[in-house]
Protein backbone atom coordinates (compact mmCIF):
# COMPACT_ATOMS: atom_id res chain seq x y z
CA UNK A 1 0.00 0.00 0.00
CA UNK A 2 2.67 2.42 1.04
CA UNK A 3 4.75 1.78 -1.86
CA UNK A 4 2.00 1.85 -4.34
CA UNK A 5 1.45 5.30 -2.75
CA UNK A 6 5.17 6.33 -3.42
CA UNK A 7 5.21 5.24 -6.68
CA UNK A 8 1.64 7.15 -7.38
CA UNK A 9 3.57 10.70 -5.35
CA UNK A 10 7.03 9.91 -7.71
CA UNK A 11 4.71 9.57 -10.73
CA UNK A 12 2.86 12.60 -9.94
CA UNK A 13 5.77 14.59 -9.76
CA UNK A 14 8.03 13.09 -12.83
CA UNK A 15 4.42 14.40 -14.60
CA UNK A 16 4.77 17.87 -13.13
CA UNK A 17 8.89 17.94 -13.66
CA UNK A 18 7.90 16.91 -17.63
CA UNK A 19 4.99 19.25 -17.49
CA UNK A 20 7.50 22.00 -16.92
CA UNK A 21 10.57 20.77 -19.22
CA UNK A 22 7.93 20.70 -21.99
CA UNK A 23 6.43 24.46 -21.55
CA UNK A 24 10.21 25.62 -21.58
CA UNK A 25 10.90 23.70 -24.61
CA UNK A 26 7.80 25.33 -26.07
CA UNK A 27 8.34 28.68 -24.76
CA UNK A 28 12.19 28.11 -26.13
CA UNK A 29 11.32 27.00 -29.83
CA UNK A 30 8.79 29.35 -30.08
CA UNK A 31 10.98 31.93 -28.68
CA UNK A 32 13.80 30.90 -31.12
CA UNK A 33 11.41 31.41 -33.98
CA UNK A 34 9.84 34.85 -32.73
CA UNK A 35 13.19 36.12 -32.50
CA UNK A 36 15.05 35.11 -35.94
CA UNK A 37 12.03 36.44 -37.85
CA UNK A 38 9.82 32.75 -38.09
CA UNK A 39 13.34 30.62 -39.15
CA UNK A 40 11.67 27.73 -37.67
CA UNK A 41 8.47 28.18 -38.87
CA UNK A 42 10.31 28.78 -42.80
CA UNK A 43 12.00 25.33 -41.83
CA UNK A 44 9.02 23.65 -41.14
CA UNK A 45 6.99 24.72 -43.72
CA UNK A 46 10.37 23.70 -46.35
CA UNK A 47 10.25 20.65 -44.51
CA UNK A 48 6.28 20.18 -45.30
CA UNK A 49 6.42 21.38 -49.05
CA UNK A 50 8.83 18.54 -50.04
CA UNK A 51 6.40 15.90 -49.00
CA UNK A 52 3.19 17.80 -50.35
CA UNK A 53 5.51 18.18 -53.58
CA UNK A 54 6.25 14.21 -53.39
CA UNK A 55 2.46 13.36 -52.46
CA UNK A 56 0.74 15.46 -54.85
CA UNK A 57 3.55 13.64 -57.57
CA UNK A 58 2.60 10.14 -56.49
CA UNK A 59 -1.20 11.08 -56.39
CA UNK A 60 -1.19 12.18 -59.98
CA UNK A 61 1.05 9.00 -61.19
CA UNK A 62 -1.56 6.49 -59.13
CA UNK A 63 -4.11 8.27 -60.86
CA UNK A 64 -3.10 8.64 -63.93
CA UNK A 65 -2.19 4.82 -64.28
CA UNK A 66 -5.64 4.44 -63.03
CA UNK A 67 -4.08 2.75 -60.15
CA UNK A 68 -7.26 3.30 -57.91
CA UNK A 69 -9.97 1.98 -61.13
CA UNK A 70 -12.24 -0.52 -59.86
CA UNK A 71 -11.34 -4.55 -60.26
CA UNK A 72 -13.67 -5.40 -63.13
CA UNK A 73 -11.96 -2.39 -65.14
CA UNK A 74 -8.87 -3.19 -64.26
CA UNK A 75 -9.28 -6.87 -65.07
CA UNK A 76 -10.84 -5.89 -68.40
CA UNK A 77 -7.94 -3.72 -69.57
CA UNK A 78 -5.15 -6.34 -68.14
CA UNK A 79 -6.99 -8.76 -70.92
CA UNK A 80 -7.23 -6.36 -73.70
CA UNK A 81 -4.03 -4.49 -72.93
CA UNK A 82 -0.69 -4.88 -75.40
CA UNK A 83 2.54 -3.26 -74.00
CA UNK A 84 2.13 -1.06 -76.63
CA UNK A 85 -0.99 0.48 -75.11
CA UNK A 86 -0.11 0.42 -72.05
CA UNK A 87 2.50 2.55 -73.34
CA UNK A 88 0.09 4.76 -75.25
CA UNK A 89 -1.92 4.94 -72.02
CA UNK A 90 1.03 6.25 -69.55
CA UNK A 91 1.13 8.50 -72.65
CA UNK A 92 -2.00 9.77 -72.75
CA UNK A 93 -2.46 9.93 -68.97
CA UNK A 94 0.44 12.25 -68.55
CA UNK A 95 -0.79 14.45 -71.58
CA UNK A 96 -4.44 14.86 -69.53
CA UNK A 97 -2.41 15.70 -66.67
CA UNK A 98 -0.36 18.66 -68.51
CA UNK A 99 -3.65 19.84 -70.05
CA UNK A 100 -5.51 20.13 -66.67
CA UNK A 101 -2.65 22.11 -65.75
CA UNK A 102 -2.87 23.95 -68.54
CA UNK A 103 -6.81 24.63 -68.14
CA UNK A 104 -5.69 25.67 -64.44
CA UNK A 105 -2.58 27.92 -66.21
CA UNK A 106 -4.87 29.55 -68.64
CA UNK A 107 -7.32 30.56 -66.33
CA UNK A 108 -4.79 32.17 -64.29
CA UNK A 109 -3.09 33.70 -67.27
CA UNK A 110 -6.30 35.60 -68.22
CA UNK A 111 -6.77 37.02 -64.52
CA UNK A 112 -2.85 37.86 -65.04
CA UNK A 113 -4.53 39.77 -67.79
CA UNK A 114 -6.84 42.07 -65.76
CA UNK A 115 -4.72 42.54 -62.75
CA UNK A 116 -1.05 43.19 -64.37
CA UNK A 117 1.49 42.75 -62.04
CA UNK A 118 0.77 39.68 -59.83
CA UNK A 119 2.14 35.80 -60.16
CA UNK A 120 0.66 32.38 -60.37
CA UNK A 121 1.38 30.03 -57.27
CA UNK A 122 0.77 26.70 -57.15
CA UNK A 123 -1.04 25.67 -53.96
CA UNK A 124 1.44 23.16 -51.76
CA UNK A 125 -0.70 22.23 -49.14
CA UNK A 126 -4.12 20.76 -48.61
CA UNK A 127 -6.91 23.42 -48.26
CA UNK A 128 -8.74 21.69 -44.96
CA UNK A 129 -5.22 20.28 -43.22
CA UNK A 130 -4.91 23.74 -41.18
CA UNK A 131 -6.62 24.62 -37.88
CA UNK A 132 -6.06 28.12 -38.45
CA UNK A 133 -7.81 28.33 -42.01
CA UNK A 134 -4.38 28.53 -43.09
CA UNK A 135 -2.70 26.96 -46.43
CA UNK A 136 0.76 26.99 -47.88
CA UNK A 137 1.60 28.34 -51.86
CA UNK A 138 4.71 28.02 -52.87
CA UNK A 139 5.66 31.16 -54.07
CA UNK A 140 7.93 33.27 -51.63
CA UNK A 141 10.01 36.46 -51.56
CA UNK A 142 12.39 35.98 -53.81
CA UNK A 143 8.64 36.18 -56.36
CA UNK A 144 7.45 39.02 -55.20
CA UNK A 145 5.66 37.35 -52.57
CA UNK A 146 5.33 39.76 -49.56
CA UNK A 147 2.83 39.82 -46.26
CA UNK A 148 -0.18 41.21 -47.15
CA UNK A 149 -0.15 40.09 -50.71
CA UNK A 150 -3.88 38.93 -51.64
CA UNK A 151 -4.08 35.38 -52.94
CA UNK A 152 -7.22 35.00 -55.62
CA UNK A 153 -8.89 32.63 -57.35
CA UNK A 154 -8.48 31.57 -60.95
CA UNK A 155 -11.74 33.94 -61.57
CA UNK A 156 -10.89 36.57 -59.50
CA UNK A 157 -12.63 35.71 -56.12
CA UNK A 158 -10.42 36.72 -53.24
CA UNK A 159 -9.10 33.87 -51.16
CA UNK A 160 -7.10 35.16 -48.35
CA UNK A 161 -4.37 37.21 -47.65
CA UNK A 162 -0.47 35.89 -47.52
CA UNK A 163 0.08 35.56 -43.46
CA UNK A 164 3.83 35.12 -43.87
CA UNK A 165 6.41 34.83 -46.59
CA UNK A 166 10.08 33.08 -46.57
CA UNK A 167 12.07 32.78 -49.79
CA UNK A 168 10.31 29.62 -51.24
CA UNK A 169 6.90 29.55 -50.08
CA UNK A 170 4.21 31.49 -48.02
CA UNK A 171 1.49 30.87 -45.73
CA UNK A 172 -1.74 32.23 -46.37
CA UNK A 173 -4.32 33.28 -44.00
CA UNK A 174 -8.21 32.43 -46.07
CA UNK A 175 -10.33 34.97 -45.62
CA UNK A 176 -13.18 33.16 -44.22
CA UNK A 177 -11.13 31.24 -41.81
CA UNK A 178 -12.95 29.73 -38.70
CA UNK A 179 -13.95 32.28 -36.28
CA UNK A 180 -12.53 35.50 -38.26
CA UNK A 181 -14.81 38.08 -38.79
CA UNK A 182 -15.00 40.11 -42.46
CA UNK A 183 -16.75 43.30 -43.28
CA UNK A 184 -18.24 42.80 -46.76
CA UNK A 185 -21.04 44.39 -49.22
CA UNK A 186 -23.77 42.63 -50.95
CA UNK A 187 -26.22 44.72 -52.77
CA UNK A 188 -26.86 47.87 -50.88
CA UNK A 189 -25.89 46.37 -47.35
CA UNK A 190 -23.02 46.18 -46.02
CA UNK A 191 -22.60 43.56 -42.94
CA UNK A 192 -19.86 41.59 -40.78
CA UNK A 193 -19.57 37.89 -41.78
CA UNK A 194 -18.03 35.15 -39.72
CA UNK A 195 -15.71 32.54 -41.23
CA UNK A 196 -16.58 29.01 -41.19
CA UNK A 197 -13.65 27.67 -43.02
CA UNK A 198 -13.35 25.68 -46.17
CA UNK A 199 -14.46 28.80 -48.08
CA UNK A 200 -17.46 29.31 -46.26
CA UNK A 201 -19.07 32.23 -44.31
CA UNK A 202 -22.09 32.91 -42.16
CA UNK A 203 -23.48 36.17 -41.88
CA UNK A 204 -27.02 38.24 -39.95
CA UNK A 205 -28.81 40.96 -41.97
CA UNK A 206 -31.61 42.88 -41.07
CA UNK A 207 -34.70 41.14 -42.84
CA UNK A 208 -35.91 43.58 -45.27
CA UNK A 209 -32.36 43.72 -46.84
CA UNK A 210 -33.03 43.46 -50.66
CA UNK A 211 -30.50 39.88 -51.18
CA UNK A 212 -31.27 37.08 -53.56
CA UNK A 213 -28.88 33.44 -53.76
CA UNK A 214 -26.34 33.79 -55.87
CA UNK A 215 -25.47 37.53 -55.27
CA UNK A 216 -21.72 38.35 -55.66
CA UNK A 217 -20.58 39.76 -51.81
CA UNK A 218 -17.71 42.22 -52.26
CA UNK A 219 -14.82 42.79 -49.52
CA UNK A 220 -14.41 46.79 -49.19
CA UNK A 221 -11.28 46.46 -47.02
CA UNK A 222 -10.09 44.94 -50.56
CA UNK A 223 -10.58 47.36 -52.45
CA UNK A 224 -13.87 46.22 -53.37
CA UNK A 225 -12.89 42.49 -54.55
CA UNK A 226 -15.50 40.03 -54.93
CA UNK A 227 -15.18 37.36 -51.78
CA UNK A 228 -18.03 34.66 -52.19
CA UNK A 229 -21.54 34.40 -53.50
CA UNK A 230 -24.84 34.05 -51.24
CA UNK A 231 -25.00 30.39 -51.36
CA UNK A 232 -28.16 30.34 -49.10
CA UNK A 233 -30.81 32.40 -47.11
CA UNK A 234 -32.58 31.38 -44.11
CA UNK A 235 -35.02 33.71 -42.26
CA UNK A 236 -38.06 32.70 -40.01
CA UNK A 237 -41.07 35.10 -39.72
CA UNK A 238 -40.27 35.73 -35.66
CA UNK A 239 -37.18 36.75 -36.71
CA UNK A 240 -36.17 40.22 -37.40
CA UNK A 241 -33.21 39.34 -39.11
CA UNK A 242 -32.16 36.80 -42.42
CA UNK A 243 -29.14 34.75 -41.96
CA UNK A 244 -26.97 34.51 -44.94
CA UNK A 245 -24.48 31.05 -45.80
CA UNK A 246 -21.58 32.75 -48.17
CA UNK A 247 -19.51 30.23 -49.93
CA UNK A 248 -16.70 30.50 -52.98
CA UNK A 249 -17.67 29.58 -56.19
CA UNK A 250 -15.39 27.01 -56.62
CA UNK A 251 -14.43 23.45 -54.98
CA UNK A 252 -11.17 24.49 -52.99
CA UNK A 253 -9.95 20.56 -52.56
CA UNK A 254 -9.70 20.79 -56.41
CA UNK A 255 -7.81 24.14 -56.79
CA UNK A 256 -4.32 24.08 -57.62
CA UNK A 257 -3.40 27.10 -58.73
CA UNK A 258 -3.80 30.50 -57.60
CA UNK A 259 -3.44 34.14 -58.13
CA UNK A 260 -1.06 36.32 -55.95
CA UNK A 261 -1.44 40.08 -56.43
CA UNK A 262 0.56 43.05 -54.25
CA UNK A 263 -1.53 45.81 -52.69
CA UNK A 264 -2.48 48.51 -54.69
CA UNK B 1 7.18 -1.97 -22.26
CA UNK B 2 6.48 -4.31 -24.23
CA UNK B 3 8.14 -4.32 -28.41
CA UNK B 4 4.09 -4.83 -29.56
CA UNK B 5 3.08 -1.59 -26.96
CA UNK B 6 5.97 -0.01 -28.47
CA UNK B 7 5.21 -0.54 -32.13
CA UNK B 8 1.60 0.43 -31.64
CA UNK B 9 3.03 3.46 -30.00
CA UNK B 10 5.53 4.50 -33.23
CA UNK B 11 2.80 3.25 -35.65
CA UNK B 12 0.27 5.84 -33.70
CA UNK B 13 3.18 8.89 -33.75
CA UNK B 14 3.81 8.25 -37.15
CA UNK B 15 0.29 8.99 -38.02
CA UNK B 16 -0.01 11.60 -35.80
CA UNK B 17 2.78 13.92 -37.64
CA UNK B 18 1.28 12.31 -41.13
CA UNK B 19 -1.93 13.93 -40.15
CA UNK B 20 -0.48 17.06 -38.82
CA UNK B 21 0.96 17.63 -42.60
CA UNK B 22 -1.67 15.68 -44.50
CA UNK B 23 -5.13 15.38 -43.03
CA UNK B 24 -7.82 17.74 -41.29
CA UNK B 25 -7.17 18.50 -37.92
CA UNK B 26 -9.70 16.31 -36.20
CA UNK B 27 -8.01 12.98 -37.49
CA UNK B 28 -4.65 14.48 -35.43
CA UNK B 29 -6.74 15.45 -32.78
CA UNK B 30 -7.97 11.30 -32.48
CA UNK B 31 -4.79 10.01 -33.19
CA UNK B 32 -3.61 12.30 -30.34
CA UNK B 33 -6.17 11.25 -27.86
CA UNK B 34 -5.27 8.00 -28.76
CA UNK B 35 -1.32 8.13 -27.61
CA UNK B 36 -2.19 10.29 -24.61
CA UNK B 37 -4.71 8.17 -23.48
CA UNK B 38 -2.66 4.83 -22.95
CA UNK B 39 0.79 6.66 -22.55
CA UNK B 40 2.13 9.60 -21.40
CA UNK B 41 3.35 10.42 -25.20
CA UNK B 42 5.35 13.87 -25.39
CA UNK B 43 5.55 13.01 -28.58
CA UNK B 44 1.83 14.80 -28.80
CA UNK B 45 3.36 17.88 -27.76
CA UNK B 46 5.92 17.76 -30.17
CA UNK B 47 3.23 17.21 -32.90
CA UNK B 48 1.29 20.40 -31.61
CA UNK B 49 4.75 22.26 -31.61
CA UNK B 50 4.79 21.16 -35.46
CA UNK B 51 1.08 22.19 -36.49
CA UNK B 52 1.46 25.27 -34.60
CA UNK B 53 4.73 25.86 -36.72
CA UNK B 54 3.43 24.87 -40.33
CA UNK B 55 -0.24 26.40 -39.90
CA UNK B 56 0.03 29.31 -37.75
CA UNK B 57 -0.78 32.65 -39.39
CA UNK B 58 1.97 34.34 -37.54
CA UNK B 59 4.90 34.34 -35.15
CA UNK B 60 3.68 32.92 -31.66
CA UNK B 61 3.44 36.85 -29.60
CA UNK B 62 0.27 36.23 -27.64
CA UNK B 63 -0.43 39.77 -28.01
CA UNK B 64 -3.66 38.85 -30.41
CA UNK B 65 -5.72 35.46 -30.60
CA UNK B 66 -3.98 34.38 -34.12
CA UNK B 67 -0.46 34.38 -32.59
CA UNK B 68 -1.68 31.80 -29.90
CA UNK B 69 -0.52 28.80 -30.30
CA UNK B 70 -3.56 26.78 -29.49
CA UNK B 71 -2.14 23.20 -31.20
CA UNK B 72 0.84 23.16 -28.53
CA UNK B 73 -1.56 24.18 -25.78
CA UNK B 74 -4.66 22.01 -26.34
CA UNK B 75 -1.63 19.05 -26.97
CA UNK B 76 0.02 19.70 -23.39
CA UNK B 77 -3.39 19.72 -21.99
CA UNK B 78 -4.36 16.69 -23.19
CA UNK B 79 -1.31 15.16 -22.26
CA UNK B 80 -1.71 16.44 -18.97
CA UNK B 81 -5.46 15.98 -18.29
CA UNK B 82 -4.92 12.49 -19.29
CA UNK B 83 -3.07 11.47 -16.46
CA UNK B 84 -5.87 10.29 -13.87
CA UNK B 85 -7.34 8.12 -16.68
CA UNK B 86 -4.07 6.83 -17.10
CA UNK B 87 -3.91 6.28 -13.83
CA UNK B 88 -6.80 4.36 -13.62
CA UNK B 89 -6.44 2.09 -16.55
CA UNK B 90 -2.64 1.40 -16.57
CA UNK B 91 -0.51 0.80 -12.79
CA UNK B 92 3.27 0.44 -12.61
CA UNK B 93 5.59 1.80 -15.06
CA UNK B 94 3.25 1.59 -18.01
CA UNK B 95 2.49 4.79 -17.47
CA UNK B 96 5.62 6.56 -17.95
Amino acid sequence: MKSQFSNRARSRSLLVQALVVALLVSVAFFGFDTLTGGLVRSYARTTASLAWTASAGIISATDGNGFFATRRLLARENAALSERLALYEESMARFRALEDENEALRAIAQLAETEGDGLAARVLSSLGSSPYGTFVIGAGERDGVAEGSLVLTPGGFLLGTVSDADSHTASVRALFSPGSLVDLVAGNISFSAEGRGSGNARAEIPRDAKVAVGYVVSAPAYFGRPAGLIGTIESASSSATQTLFLRLPLNLDTLRFVYVTPIK
Amino acid sequence: MSLRSNNIRILLAAALFTSVVFAPPWLAAVFAFALAARWRAWEVVAAGIFMDFLWLPTSVTFVSVESIPFATLISILTVVCLEPLRRQLLLGPGIL
